[in-house]
């Protein structure tokens, strides 16, 4: 099945997956080696979920991974097992589409346990090689609690074949993914990473998942996925699928706590019902392991953080050099205090291996910090590796007119599914009118979209110059903002700190600066969260677009019943 | 000629920053002055000339006659200075004028004192002073360019009682003569002028005969 | 003489005046001393002659001879009750005198008083004066008027009311400048022109104040915004006293010769004035026969005024910034002030503003029972004498409005013109008759607002009418209705919509009530930062903003940089470089007991507590404070003073420092020296009898003091008797005495004598004061004389023992105090 036929399938009406087994019915009732043993019985369950009305069927292939079966069996090799059940189970099912599951490795991936994360695509290729032998229409992640498992998963499987993936996550009451992570950051993730369909399992079999995909359904460029709760009668289970899909579900898994009679009538139901749709253009969104920003003019101002960079830097250089990130530490936590959303990493340091410096700088701040990250870097290889690893949403700092950055930059960041900072400067230097910069980003803008990037996933630059040497700089960059906010409708962000190079008493200007900016539609901007007037103007902009009442509920402007 | 005598009510005068300063010693190039005292220097000073009501009035007499180190005037005006009378010679008539700051500036400047408050009351003292001045001054170029037109200029100088052989006393004549009280301004028995910052002064009206 | 047919003549050909007339007719026998009007009267053929004469050398206008035909100058001789006669007769003789060959022009001239608000003559009661001129003018046949030789623009403004009060006929206004390039109260050309043009003026220019070549700067000046065309009538060149005769020093031919560069610089309009004859205006007219005058600018700018300063708005000019603290709502000392007619607090509010930054002074008096057009123009006139910027008159009162907008020596901004119907076309109206700039409030009195689009009907709808009334739309500001930011975001929006709608779409100049966002709110600078920086960026020209914070202005200054409208960031780097240096200044590591020197030579009152407190607590003694202190600190700083490094003010201050520590470490020296802590000596200070003056010696007595001394201060006009009397009951040690004049120095030889009588001879005296010198102390028998008061400290110590370390060095030199006394004896009494 091609990715294009599954977008079909969910088009036309709400489409029903038989549901994963609880993961404790999943070592208890058939361990790997008890599939095989039980090869009959395994294929008459499958086939029941058939004739309940099942549009696709799930191969139970979830378990037989290399290092997941290390421990549980020997002798056979396990790929041969993937390929030949897959194959068994797809005789069995005739035309219904039977996709391959995948699950955990059971081992840590690093930065939180010893799995090289490399290590771990590798033994997720190789089962979903030997599952697309045996004729796998598709893919799905499920029963997985680690969003850097999914990521490996999902980036194993993408590569192999032009086929869907879903990737199913755990949710416990408290509507959190087993982890720690929150499904709207998990969501951006992963329908970035290239997730064909997201979907959520509760780990009580009585919640009802309406709410949550409620929420996420306006941040959902995919197709959402729920299970549908315990239910006693037909008409109660019908009733429960149908508040998934008003919620936005465009896949209902039926529940294996529902009788079959239930679940059939579930089945019967979803024919009559009408698709949800999936929106096509995309958010802008950055997302780190537990948390996520939303970017653009209806939310809150975004200060990307731009103390972890060594320029200038003579602690923090030393530091570095001797493979030291204290001062990392220190800098994430202060600016994520002050009051910043993303946090710029840069290492770009002479006699320092950058790539392992980013690797391990980015690793321990994902694991630090709730703010995702800007990787700042201009080599392509290290921003590639960057991105391959980071558990979250990046954005790439930056993606410019230059034929290199293009060249190289651009498909590390649309691999990774990325957000970009579109840099408008080519070959030939910066440009110094604002019609010549608008021209610069329409061409970066066209390639990006051959790879799959809209407008929402870019951050233009407004690339300020300094005033002191010229006038009009200001004047270009303002008027430059104003076309992206209006006319592209894109997101827009500023270096602060060259406007007022050589000034006097540079704290005004950056603030006016910046005030004269979000006048225009800058949404972003990158600063020292740490000047006063930076973070003032900040919390004015966000006072003044509604983002943040506490300003006037302590003033008494408004009070909590009219907020 | 008319005799009128003409008050002003309210002289529109620029404050005299630079005199100011000059009067309390400042001398530029010279004097170091932080940034903070600068900024209260500026700030008092302000406030002393929004305290400042500069007033005033002139008069035109003829003179009718001279008497040795005597110049006559009309209204039996008389003063007797020889060097006044030198500064008058080729004179037709003298403009009499008077200018006052008013009390309120010269209150606030003891009240100043009083507080301890030393530097104010310096300060106040010298913005009332040189408004006075200046209000002198504006006076005198108004009389200028009145008398102008008439074919007329001023002397370069002006004189005030008090200095050179021009005593203090002819301060009686002024003061009558220019109805002072209107300005609110009183006399003490050694002639001194209340409220303090309060000048008199005398100039020479000269006719300018043109050559055309 | 029809307006457009004027307007029409003066773009199409260099219009020819006449010249001096005054000396011309001195020439033919009119004596000294009296009324020319009336000798003209006696005399007609000989103003005939010299106009005729005028007119034969290329006179296209002459003046009618009525320059003091007012009843106030003519009141002078007598002559008030012959007002009308005089100038209807007078306007008949010049119309005989040139028949239809040339126009006459009335001649309206200074009536010799001050009008309001710089003189006590009422403004209407002045336009009643030229308006009773101009109508006897009219009845005499003039072709149209000419305002001259005007040094108020007051009185201008008031003259050129009455004519257009009275007749629809040309009205040319010409004002005098000093050589300093302004009139005696401080207009300068600019300002006389927008004032002049927006009120009405056919034609604006200067005549007399100097010679040609000072003029060309004068025209040129007004050149860039002048909407009518210039008049210039020079005098023949710069006058020049030989022995005490005055001739002007350019001949004919010269003269002529400085014609073209006239024109050149935009005049359109030439004449002569004093010195010139009708040979000048012969040659005026040969040099200027193949010219063509410049037409008048087509530049669609803002320009607003005051008596003294004029103000462009708009989108190439730095943000303008209103002051809007003159407003009684929410401001219960104003309301009280304003109840009670007292204008005290709103000068104070608008010097506040102008010294803070604000560029146009907001001034709106509306509140309960209160009587608004009254308080309006009492308020417009007490703020224009204040401030002197330009004013803008806050008001939806028809009859305040009115009242304000007339007796304003500038061109006022009217604030506001909503799109109520029957408020618009009255304030239109008004605006119109007044030329003032208005500010579109967009708003129908609904109390509903709607969307952008709503609003900018409403503007549209003001505009419309605006025009109608012949306002064109660069002469109207656009509110673009800030509300409080608890209003929600769609109201900020609209701003932002409002403003982008007039910058990019409609060319029309935005203004917003910044400060009206956080109105209540406490945290209030930032947010008013913020947003005023959002709507700059959308291109605002105009805002209400509080001065009062250094945020706010400094921000304003970093926008007016970052717009491009700061082209050398000049403006920006010297409002900083001040603070720049104070940050450059080295910090080195102090110890507390280092600091308290510090805060002596730094003048730090507020700081010494502290630091003394510090000091003692890191171990330092109370006498090792005083000695290697306080009293170091001290003496530099009167060795900065004899260097003029530190001036007086500064001294004062220091030595307050000083003594507040020393007040401080008292009790404890006190305990430490067994509670000897004893003053060094006593000093009786006065000023003898007769004399008022006592700021010197009151600095004095604060110096000594501040040295320790115990100082009993008689105070001023102390008798003699009592002086000595004060001595023997204190057993004063020194006494110092002030004079200041020198009718009262004589009374300190009177104390001297008087001290010897009653056998004081251990008592030392010393005297300082303007006139005093130390020849005269010597000659009265006293002991020292002081140029100043750290002489004065000086001397004390040496009669008293202690020998100070800078007596010898540096001998007391002639100071501040000093010459500050010798102005006060020249001039001031």
């Amino acid at each position: 099945m091609h990715r294009r036929e599954f977008r079909n399938l969910i088009c036309q009406r709400p489409v029903l997956l038989d549901a994963p087994l609880p993961s404790s019915c999943l070592s208890s009732r058939w361990s790997e080696a008890e599939i095989f043993h039980n090869l009959d019985e395994v294929i008459a369950s499958l086939t029941s979920f058939k004739n309940i009305c099942c549009d696709i069927v799930r191969c139970p292939s979830a378990g037989l991974n290399r290092f997941a079966m290390k421990t549980a069996l020997s002798g056979e090799p396990p790929m041969a097992m993937n390929c030949e059940l897959m194959r068994l189970c797809c005789a069995a099912l005739g035309d219904t589409p039977v996709f391959g599951t995948v699950s955990t490795t059971g081992q840590r991936l690093e930065p939180y346990g010893t799995l090289d994360f490399d290590d771990a695509v590798t033994c997720y290729a190789e089962q979903g090689r030997a599952l697309l032998e045996g004729g796998a229409q598709g893919f799905i992640l499920c029963g997985s609690n680690d969003i850097q498992e999914a990521r490996a998963a999902l980036i194993a499987l993408r590569e192999l074949q032009d086929c869907p993936c879903i990737v199913e996550l755990t949710v416990n009451s408290q509507g959190q993914v087993i982890g720690g992570t929150e499904p709207l950051s998990a969501l951006i993730t992963l329908q970035a990473l290239g997730a064909n369909a997201i979907g959520f399992v509760p780990t009580e079999a009585s919640l009802s998942l309406a709410p949550l995909l409620k929420q996420l359904k306006p941040f959902a460029t995919v197709a959402l996925y729920g299970v549908v709760p315990r239910c006693t009668t037909p008409v109660e289970c019908m009733l429960a699928g149908e508040a998934l899909v008003a919620a936005g579900a465009n896949l209902l898994g039926c529940s294996h706590q529902c009788s079959t009679t239930d679940q059939y009538a579930l089945g019967v139901r979803l024919h009559n019902l009408p698709a949800q749709p999936v929106q096509k253009s995309g958010i802008s969104a950055l997302s780190s392991l537990h948390s996520s920003v939303l970017l653009g003019p209806q939310h809150p101002f975004a200060i990307v953080g731009e103390r972890i960079n060594p320029t200038g830097k003579k602690k923090l250089q030393a530091g570095l050099r001797q493979g030291d990130l204290e001062l990392v530490h220190s800098f994430a936590l202060e600016q994520e205090q002050r009051g910043a959303a993303v946090l710029d990493v840069n290492m770009g340091l002479s006699g320092i291996d950058e790539k392992a410096m980013m690797l391990k700088a980015t690793g321990m701040l994902s694991r630090l910090t709730p703010l995702p990250l800007c990787i700042d870097t201009t080599r392509p290889d290290v921003m590639e590796a960057v991105l391959r690893r980071y558990p979250g949403r990046a954005l790439v700092n930056s993606v410019s007119g230059e034929q290199a950055r293009i060249e190289e930059t651009l498909p590390a960041a649309a691999k990774y599914g990325a957000m970009f900072i579109l840099l408008p400067l080519t070959d030939a230097g910066i440009p110094e009118t604002t019609k010549e910069r608008i021209a610069v980003v329409e061409s970066v803008l066209e390639t990006a979209t051959s790879y799959g990037y809209g407008v929402e996933d870019c951050v233009v630059d407004g690339l300020v110059m300094t005033i002191s040497a010229n006038p009009e700089a200001a004047q270009v960059t303002l008027d430059l903002i104003g076309w992206c906010a209006e006319t592209l409708q894109a997101n827009t962000i500023v270096g602060l700190s060259n406007v007022s190079f050589g000034m006097p008493e540079r704290q005004w200007i950056n603030s006016a600066f910046l005030g004269m900016a979000m006048g225009r539609g800058l949404t972003m901007a990158i600063a020292n969260p740490s000047a006063n007037s930076i973070m003032a103007t900040t919390q004015s902009y966000n006072t003044l677009w509604g983002h943040d009442l506490t300003l006037l509920l302590n003033g008494g402007a408004l009070t909590p019943e009219n907020v | 000629m008319p005799t009128d005598l003409s008050f002003f009510e309210i002289i529109p005068i620029e404050l005299p920053h630079a005199m100011i300063l000059t009067r309390l010693g400042y001398r530029s190039k010279r004097t170091v002055l932080p940034p903070r005292q600068r900024e209260q220097l500026e700030a008092t000073i302000a406030q002393g000339f929004s305290l400042c009501e500069p007033q005033g009035c002139w008069q035109r007499l003829p003179i009718t006659g001279w008497e040795g180190d005597t110049i006559i005037l009309s209204n039996d005006l008389a003063f007797t200075s020889r060097s006044l009378c030198q500064m008058l010679q080729g004179s037709v008539a003298v403009a009499l004028m008077a200018s006052t700051v008013g009390l309120t500036i010269v209150n606030a400047a003891e009240e100043a004192m009083a507080q301890g408050d030393g530097s104010t009351a310096v300060i106040f003292d010298a913005v009332g002073g040189q408004s006075a001045n200046a209000a002198m001054a504006w006076i005198n170029e108004y009389v200028r360019r009145q008398i102008r037109r008439n074919g007329e200029h001023l002397t370069k100088h002006r004189f005030s009682p008090g200095y050179g052989d021009f005593t203090l006393e002819n301060q009686e004549l002024f003061y009558k003569q220019l109805q002072l009280e209107h300005l609110g301004l009183e006399l003490t028995s050694r002639s001194m002028l209340v409220p303090e910052k309060s000048v008199t002064a005398v100039a020479g009206i000269k006719q300018s005969i043109s050559s055309r | 003489m029809k307006k457009s047919d004027f307007k029409t003549w003066a773009e199409r050909q260099v219009l020819i005046l006449d010249g001096a007339t005054g000396t011309e007719l001195a020439r033919r026998g009119m004596p000294a001393g009296v009324s020319p009007e009336a000798w003209v009267l006696e005399h007609p053929e000989v103003i005939r002659e010299i106009q005729r004469a005028y007119m034969e050398a290329g006179s296209d206008i002459v003046y009618s001879c009525t320059f003091g035909g007012n009843r106030c100058k003519l009141e002078e001789f007598g002559l008030a009750w012959k007002t009308t006669e005089l100038n209807t007769a007078l306007a008949r003789i010049s119309r005989q005198a040139v028949g239809n060959q040339a126009m006459v022009f009335g001649d309206l001239a200074p009536t010799g008083l001050f009008v309001e608000p710089f003189g006590q003559l009422p403004f209407d009661e002045a336009v009643a004066v030229y308006a009773q001129q101009a109508m006897a003018l009219v009845a005499g046949g003039v072709d149209g008027f000419v305002i001259e030789t005007m040094m108020d623009l007051q009185e201008a403004r008031a003259a050129l009311l009455a004519v257009r009060e009275t007749c629809d006929l040309p009205v040319m206004v010409s004002m005098t400048f000093g050589s300093d390039g302004r009139t005696l109260n401080g207009t300068d050309p600019l300002s006389a022109l927008i004032t002049l043009q927006s009120l009405g003026a056919d034609a604006v220019g200067c005549n007399c104040s100097t010679g040609p070549e000072d003029m060309a700067k004068v025209i040129a000046t007004m050149k860039r915004h002048a909407t009518v065309p210039l008049l210039a009538k020079p005098n023949a060149g710069m006058p020049r006293l030989k022995n005490g005769i005055t001739t002007f020093d350019m001949e004919a031919d010269e003269f002529g010769d400085h014609m073209e560069p006239l024109v050149t610089a935009g005049a359109a309009i030439l004449g002569g004035c004093c010195g010139t004859t009708p040979e000048y205006i012969q040659t005026l007219k040969a040099q200027t026969n193949s010219l063509c005058p410049t037409p008048p600018t087509n530049k669609r700018q803002t320009v607003v005024s005051s008596y003294k300063q004029s103000l462009c708005i708009g989108k190439d000019q730095p943000l303008t910034l209103f002051g809007g603290r003159i407003n009684p709502s929410g401001q219960l000392a104003l309301a009280a002030a304003l109840r009670k007619n007292d204008m005290t607090l709103v000068r104070r509010l608008a010097q506040e503003q102008a010294r803070q930054g604000a560029h146009v002074i907001d001034i709106n008096v509306h509140m309960q029972g209160g009587d608004e057009a009254n308080l309006m123009r009492a308020a417009a006139l007490v703020v224009t004498k204040g401030a002197g910027l330009p004013i803008s008159i806050d008001t939806v009162n028809i009859q305040a409005a009115e009242q304000a907008l007339r007796v304003l020596p500038g061109r006022g901004i009217l604030n506001s013109v909503s799109a109520e119907e029957e408020n618009m076309e009255a304030m239109c109206q008004l605006a119109a008759k007044y030329g003032a700039v208005i500010v579109c409030m967009p708003v129908d009195g609904s109390g509903s607002f709607g969307g952008s689009a709503e609003v900018i009907a409403h503007i549209k709808k003001i505009l419309a009418c605006a025009a109608r009334y012949g306002i064109p739309a660069h002469d109207c500001l656009i509110d673009s209705l800030v509300f409080t930011t608890a209003a929600g975001k769609e109201a900020h929006r609209r701003t932002l919509e409002i403003i982008d709608w007039c910058v990019r779409s409609a060319k029309l100049t935005p203004l917003a009530g910044v400060s009206n966002l956080s109105y209540g709110l406490e945290t209030r600078h930032w947010l008013d930062v913020s947003f005023l920086c959002m709507a700059a960026g959308r291109g605002l020209s105009a805002a209400f903003i509080d001065t009062s914070s250094e945020q706010v202005v400094n921000a304003v200054f970093a926008i007016d940089a970052l717009a491009g409208h700061d082209p050398h960031m000049s403006r920006y780097i010297d409002r900083f470089s001040q603070q720049a240096l104070a940050a450059a200044e080295t910090t080195m590591p102090r110890t507390a007991g280092e600091k308290v020197f510090d805060a002596v030579v730094n003048g730090d009152e507020e700081g010494m507590e502290r630091l003394l407190r510090q000091a003692l607590k890191q171990g330092e003694s109370p006498n090792s404070l005083v000695d290697n202190r306080l009293i170091p600190a001290i003496n530099l700083v009167g060795e900065k003073f004899d260097r003029k490094e530190y001036f007086l003010p500064q001294l004062i201050t220091c030595a307050d420092t000083m003594r507040k520590g020393f007040a401080l470490l008292q009790p404890l020296l006190d305990a430490a020296n067994g509670g000897s802590g004893k003053k060094e000596a006593k000093v009786i200070l006065a000023t003898v009898q007769g004399d008022i003056h006592d700021i010197g010696k009151n600095i004095v007595a604060l110096m000594l003091n501040n040295y320790n001394f115990e100082v009993i201060d008689l105070g001023k006009d102390v008798a003699a008797e009592d002086i000595i009397r004060a001595v023997k009951h204190h057993g004063a040690d020194i006494v110092g005495l002030s004079a200041l004049m020198t009718t009262t120095m004589i009374e300190m030889k009177k104390v001297i004598d008087l001290a010897q009588a009653s056998n004081l001879t251990d008592v030392r005296f010393m005297v300082g004061g303007a006139v005093v010198d130390q020849h005269y102390a010597k000659e009265i028998g006293a002991s020292g004389y002081a140029g100043d008061a750290i002489g004065a400290v000086r001397l004390a110590q040496q009669f008293s023992g202690i020998e100070s370390e800078q007596l010898s060095s540096n001998p007391p030199t002639k100071d501040a105090t000093d010459d500050q006394a010798t102005q006060e004896q020249g001039r001031n009494q």
